[in-house]
């Protein structure tokens, strides 16, 4: 998998999407794995009050911080090592731009905004440091 | 060293156990041994590639200049090979082909769907293929002009075939969409053109209040559009249109290919999706790695086994053994869009106590519904449950002939259109009916003529009661029907299809022989048990792939290692 350990959230904004206010909306989730419902993130968020965010709207958000806000739990909460925002319309002219999967893959860092997970990366650092014994 | 051109696999032209024929996949030189594989039955489904005929829209080749869209050439073939041709024209984007299956030079308006993805789809070559929307009046236009070509070609030609409508598309939260679900920029601008010249509120908000009933009905004229300029021009060949799912597109599973993760049991709940909507499947947007076991059995008992001899109205294997049916004990009629029977509770009481033994059915045919099968008749295979809303009066008319045929119906009739309340009572004074008054949760009346009974029910204050109360209300009711099932006791897990037969020569004096096929997809041990209630008995197990079976006295306990599949035959006698 050319992403890695990695969480993937398509959202919509306003300009894709005909939504009244300056709202985002996250429409699918994925992990390198397997597929997330959007009951399950709004769990993970109901459970990690330190966002901020009220769960009772999601996946309705206000602004862009905000899914970076939710996107930074949720990417926690599944324990991923990164988190890809892409907008639908991103999504949809890699779609229209290429052919094979392995390059849509390979296109989505360029065309997303992510993050990291660095807690988890230094934790797997680590146990991988521990491991070589240095 | 790179081994640079393309290997075609028998498995790249043929879709074994589905019949279809790729005949763009191979060169024409090619067709003969490919059509000879024993893999492919006697009818053979062609899908025609538009795009390969047409690179334009304008000027046509039909093995003028390429060999391979010598269409006679392949009927001919088919024909000595002794095959029966099965022309599948497009009604909609194909998602197997190269821009859906249209002219390279119409593809420019990208298709979206309703939650803003652009209709595509990743097929076996793990390719991503791009659909065009059927709303721009260039594909239209051209579209049309296909169908003619087509038809002055294959009438000048000489050749005879049939000619089936196809209709693409995928279920999506257990319901089938095609592709005129579209909600791209050229869309809405034929959308807006359309309400303006009915003289309404032009949608340049694409909020507006009737938005959806726009939308709605503007599919519906389109869809319709595209299926009888498609029908007029070929109608010499023309044989019908039928829904044909393919499993893998869709959103999710757009995405989900993308990751390399697809779901073997999502695709196989939509197969039983299928059977009960009926849908007929195909597999082709599927790599060989991505078709599991249990898929690939499935796929044999539903498509080849079943959808497909029931597509083509005859009994595949009817000089050898008698065809085992799907077992349907009710038909919802229900039309697009209405959720009635879901709001009612039966089809959630369905689901637990008769699961797979439903079909959920748009609109009444009285050549399907006339019950000649004398099979049918007997065992008394169907009931009813019809919802009068937007029942036109030629389905009304089919249910009184069901009724008079000695068929059961259960007719919602607080639902009923004024003109349908006074038939019925103006049938039940010209046939001096019998009816009887019943109260139970919602007032009942009982029409009885011969075998035939007609449940008049009053659902009007129904739907608020809560799910215990309408589960008590089905069950009082649907046993006063007497039917004759086994109930299972099972894993959510396990997958299960029921069957029926009549009995044959050999089947000593039972009156019918039901057959069970359990599949278990997941990757874990799952275990069913089966209490054998009067009046069945355990004739055989058959088809056992990692499965054990314990048979005591009346009780069975199936054991289904990962992977694996058993099928049981009953027999069910007086």
């Amino acid at each position: 998998m050319i992403l890695g350990s990695c969480l993937l959230l398509l959202y919509s904004d306003q300009s894709e999407f005909h939504l009244k206010s300056d709202s985002i909306e996250l429409r699918f989730a994925l992990t390198d794995e397997r597929w997330v419902e959007l009951n399950e993130l709004k769990q993970i968020l109901e459970n990690r009050s330190t966002t901020g965010l009220t769960a009772q709207t999601f996946p309705r958000l206000e602004k862009f911080e905000d899914l970076q806000k939710a996107a930074f739990a949720l990417c926690e909460g599944l324990q991923k090592e990164k988190v890809y925002m892409i907008s639908l319309s991103a999504f949809n002219s890699l779609i229209e731009h290429h052919e094979g999967i392995e390059q849509i893959l390979a296109q989505i860092p360029s065309v997303s905004t992510s993050i990291q997970n660095v807690e988890l990366l230094e934790k797997k650092k680590n146990i991988f440091s521990r491991f070589l014994g240095d | 060293l790179t081994l640079t051109t393309p290997i075609i696999e028998e498995a790249d032209a043929c879709l074994p156990g589905e019949n279809w024929f790729f005949y763009w996949k191979t060169s024409s030189r090619l067709w003969r041994e490919k059509l000879s594989s024993p893999l492919l039955g006697r009818e053979v489904f062609i899908p025609l590639f538009w795009g390969l005929h047409s690179e334009t829209g304008q000027d046509y080749d039909f093995g003028h200049s390429k060999p391979e869209t010598n269409l006679k050439s392949l009927v001919e073939i088919c024909k000595s090979l002794k095959k029966e041709v099965i022309f599948l024209f497009p009604l909609g984007p194909m998602p197997f082909l190269m821009n859906g299956g249209i002219p390279s030079l119409l593809a420019r308006c990208p298709a979206v769907t309703p939650s803003g993805f652009m209709q595509s789809a990743i097929n076996a070559d793990q390719k991503v293929i791009r659909m065009y929307s059927p709303y721009d009046s260039r594909i239209f236009q051209g579209y049309a002009q296909f169908a003619e070509k087509l038809s002055s070609y294959l009438v000048s030609a000489g050749i005879s075939a049939q000619v089936w409508g196809l209709s693409p598309g995928y279920f999506e939260n257990e319901e089938f969409k095609d592709f005129f679900e579209d909600r791209s920029p050229i869309f809405f601008q034929a959308l807006n053109r359309y309400v303006r010249k009915k003289n309404q509120v032009p949608t340049e908000n694409p909020l507006d209040e009737n938005l959806e009933d726009y939308i709605s009905e503007y599919q519906t004229l389109i869809r319709d559009l595209y299926l009888n300029s498609a029908k007029e021009a070929l109608s010499t060949y023309w044989e019908g249109e039928m829904p044909w799912s393919f499993l893998g597109l869709g959103q999710k599973d757009f995405l989900q290919s993308l990751f390399g993760f697809l779901d073997e049991k999502k695709l196989t709940q939509e197969l039983f999706l299928g059977l009960k909507n009926n849908v007929c499947f195909s597999s082709c947007l599927l790599g060989q790695s991505q078709k599991g076991k249990v898929l690939t059995w499935q796929m044999n008992d539903v498509v080849k086994d079943l959808l497909i001899p029931d597509f083509l109205q005859h009994e595949s294997n009817s000089n050898t053994q008698v065809k085992n049916k799907l077992l349907s004990f009710f038909t919802l009629l229900t039309k697009p869009g209405q959720k009635v029977w879901e709001d009612l509770g039966l089809v959630s009481f369905l689901n637990e106590f008769f699961k797979h033994t439903y079909e959920l059915r748009s609109k009444l045919d009285f050549k399907k519904e006339s019950m000649e099968d004398d099979f049918e008749r007997e065992t008394g295979a169907s009931y009813y449950f019809v919802n009068g809303q937007d029942l036109s009066d030629s389905e009304f008319s089919v249910l009184l002939k069901i009724f008079m045929n000695g068929g059961q119906i259960v007719l919602a009739s607080d639902s009923l259109q004024k003109k349908h309340e006074q038939r019925i009572e103006a049938f039940i004074l010209e046939n001096e009916l019998n009816v009887e008054t019943l109260k139970q949760d919602c007032p009942i009346r009982l029409l009885s003529l011969g075998d035939g009974r007609i449940f008049l029910i009053d659902f009007k204050h129904f739907k608020e009661e809560g799910v215990e109360q309408k589960f008590k209300f089905w069950d009082r009711l649907i046993s006063t029907l007497g039917l004759r099932h086994i109930m299972l006791d099972e894993d959510r897990d396990i997958d299960y299809l029921w069957l029926r037969r009549e009995a044959g020569g050999q089947d000593l004096s039972y009156e019918e022989i039901r057959r069970l096929k359990l599949y278990n997809s997941s990757s874990y041990k799952k275990s069913v048990k089966i209490k054998i209630p009067e009046h069945f008995v355990l004739i055989k197990y058959l088809d056992s792939v990692n499965s054990e079976l314990i048979s005591k006295q009346h009780e069975l306990t199936i054991t289904l290692n990962p992977k694996s599949m058993i099928g049981l035959d009953f027999g069910v006698f007086q």
